[in-house]
């Protein structure tokens, strides 16, 4: 994946961009906001990761004279502790997801994997298959070797995304925000108990397990 | 004193009113001038009415009498002791004077002004006389005239009383500026005294009322509610700090101790490894407390509601219930719900979502297995009503008053996780949304009522 990381913080920058060279990924850095939009316009970037503070140009005015000139580049906004409708204004200025620092790396990686894989979904799926695991979204179906899994509604929602984004890690934060729109972190292991119960329907009684827990990041459905 | 003087004459209403008086004082020169333009051409006019009338009655008498007759007519017209203003000549075929008080003058037929002939006392030095001259049937020659002293009187009279008049305006119009311009000033300079005391650093000055509820009053409400609402941003930025320093400190101590230790002692990459590793878990303990510290700050500034919208409250609680009934199961806890439909509430969504899931958090942390927790959402007489009840151990209620304050812990030994400040986020959120908190005994246990305020007020 070829991506944009347009950051100030030097340090912050090459924690960034050594990160996301680690996991195998292309990356371009800009240390300014100016820089940073002759790149997004003339690069053909698959994601940009923007810092909402920058010199010369901040990230809004930086993301918000991309989509002007027409790059629909998905893009996540990094901000600094605290705000409270930094989200919202980031969301409203055309950014497509939103990452409070400090974070952890997973939590980045697993969050830009998903943003690029979003144009693709556009596209009217009605099946989700990932493995012996079929998905049928017209008749809210799940199926796995053919035999039908009952799911409560939240349930499926919670299997649905993790098909969607099969074979790349999903953090808690993102199941909570794509299944229950809640945007905070939770101080108990909620999510982990949904997922504990949606394994055992899913897994239990199965040879293969495809719900699989990922240290320190999240979760992962993959065969 | 005269400082104060040169501000009066300085201030801004008193330079409205020099401006009025300007003004006002050109309208009356209007008036004046229409006045004495019209008083003066009447005058003038029947000076000639008269001039022609005793013109004709003085033809009259020589018709019936002759030219004797007229010639005492005249004398008797123009001899009186007191005589100011009548001026005739007559005259006979050979210019020679008949009678009459006028030098002598070439006869001129018609309309003409003559000067007065000098008196003995000169008062009347400067008049004119206006008068008439005409040829007689007989050859003689009669002038008539009439001084204008009397229209000259008139015009100073007007002018005079006009004059004093304007200036009578002016001075009471001037005095009423000075008056009102010292009233507005006085309140103006109340307001810049109390200013300059507060930003002398006595913050808690505020701009006494007059009582009258007028335009001053309502502007220094304003202001004085300006000035409470930056005590509070002030109050809750100082608050921050000392939070900052006392409660910030003890964990990064901490964390530097263990760091020191792991550097000493350590011998393996995995003692290294779990050494990173809590000490990463730490730092984003520390890192979670400080952002909600800072976002305890934020939201008491008040500035997010300006961003409110109406919030499906009973969407958001079932949402809450969904997410957390599993986990109260898991954890021998049971959530049930009595939630209305349709609630919709003014507010900011997520922050009303943060509110109740801290208080649902901490009820199903802080409690026994076997607890039921219980979110009921109800409208009463007209007010949203939303109670997280259960039924624990409680809090004391003593300790009611305390649990809102920032990093206060029941458990002083602060062996159970929690920054000690989720209840200070639930306060603050509540107070944001104009929503009264209000703790109970659940008998046994805790109940907390959040009153929303009812919807305009």
């Amino acid at each position: 994946m070829k991506i944009l990381a347009v950051e100030d913080d030097a340090e912050t920058a090459a924690y960034l961009v050594n990160g996301l060279h680690e996991a195998g990924h292309l990356v371009d850095q800009a240390a300014n906001g100016r820089d940073g939009l002759f790149l997004a316009v003339s690069g053909h970037y698959d994601v940009m990761i923007i810092d909402r503070m920058l010199p010369d140009l901040d990230g809004l005015g930086l993301v918000k004279a991309a989509r002007a000139a027409g790059v629909r580049t998905p893009t996540l906004f990094l901000s600094t502790l605290g705000g409270i409708d930094d989200r919202v204004t980031g969301l409203d200025a055309g950014g497509d997801d939103y990452l409070v620092k400090p974070f952890a790396f997973a939590e980045l990686l697993a969050r830009v994997n998903a943003l690029h894989r979003r144009p693709a979904l556009a596209t009217a799926v009605t099946v989700l298959q990932t493995g012996d695991l079929r998905m049928d979204l017209l008749k809210r179906r799940v199926t796995r070797q053919g035999r039908q899994i009952e799911l409560q509604h939240r349930e499926f929602r919670l299997l649905e995304y993790l098909m969607q984004n099969a074979g790349r890690v999903v953090t808690r934060t993102m199941l909570l925000e794509a299944v229950w729109d809640f945007h905070f972190d939770p101080q108990t292991t909620v999510v982990e108990t949904h997922i504990s119960r949606l394994r055992a329907k899913i897994d239990r009684g199965f040879e293969q397990e495809l719900i699989h827990t990922v240290r320190g990041a999240g979760y992962c459905l993959s065969e | 004193m005269p400082q104060r003087i040169v501000n009066l004459l300085r201030s801004y209403s008193f330079r409205l009113t020099l401006l009025y008086v300007a003004l006002f004082g050109m309208s009356v020169l209007v008036i004046f001038g229409v006045i004495y333009w019209a008083t003066a051409g009447y005058m003038a006019r029947e000076l000639e009415l008269s001039v022609d009338a005793e013109l004709s009655s003085l033809i009259d008498v020589q018709n019936a009498g002759g030219i004797d007759r007229l010639a005492a007519a005249v004398t008797e017209r123009t001899g009186a002791p007191n005589n100011r203003s009548n001026y005739d000549l007559l005259l006979d075929s050979a210019g020679k004077r008949i009678a009459g008080n006028l030098a002598l003058v070439a006869p001129h037929l018609g309309w003409q002004n003559l000067p007065v002939p000098n008196s003995e006392d000169g008062s009347d030095e400067g008049d004119t006389i206006h008068a008439k001259g005409v040829t007689l049937s007989t050859g003689h020659f009669l002038l008539v005239g009439e001084s204008n002293y009397q229209l000259k009187e008139t015009r100073e009279l007007v002018v005079r009383a006009f004059g004093w008049g304007t200036l009578v305006t002016a001075v009471l119009a001037l005095i009423g500026g000075i008056v009102m311009s010292a009233g507005l000033l006085r309140r103006v300079e109340a307001i810049r005294r109390t200013a300059g005391e507060i930003m002398a650093g006595n913050l808690s000055r505020r701009i006494p009322a007059g009582g009258t509820g007028d335009e001053f009053d309502l502007l220094s409400a304003n202001l004085n509610e300006m000035l409470d609402r930056i005590t509070l941003l002030m109050d809750g930025l100082r608050q921050v700090s000392n939070d900052i320093a006392h409660d910030l400190r003890t964990p990064l101590t901490r964390l530097r101790q263990r760091l020191e230790v792991a550097r000493g002692r350590a011998k393996t990459i995995e003692d290294f490894e779990a050494v990173v590793d809590t000490s990463i878990e730490d730092t984003d303990q520390i890192l979670r407390t400080f952002g909600a510290m800072l976002r305890i700050a934020q939201i008491e500034s008040g500035t997010a509601r300006s961003r409110f919208t109406d919030v499906d409250f009973s969407a958001v609680l079932r949402s809450i219930v969904d997410l957390y009934a599993a986990f109260a199961e898991d954890h021998h806890q049971a959530l049930t719900s009595r939630i209305a439909d349709g609630i919709t509430v003014r507010g900011d969504r997520e922050l009303l979502t943060q509110m109740v899931v801290n208080l649902v958090e901490n009820a199903l942390r802080h409690t026994p297995a076997g607890t039921q927790i219980d979110i009921t959402l109800q409208l009463a007489s007209g007010r949203v009503l939303c109670i997280v009840a259960d039924d624990g151990p409680g809090i004391p209620q003593r300790e009611h008053d305390k649990v809102f304050r920032r990093f206060y812990r029941l458990d002083t030994s602060r062996a159970t996780p929690g920054s000690g400040l989720g209840l200070s986020l639930v306060a603050a959120i509540a107070e944001l949304h104009r929503i009264s908190i209000i703790l109970d005994d659940n008998k046994p246990g805790l109940r907390v009522t959040l009153k929303f305020s009812p919807p305009d007020a």
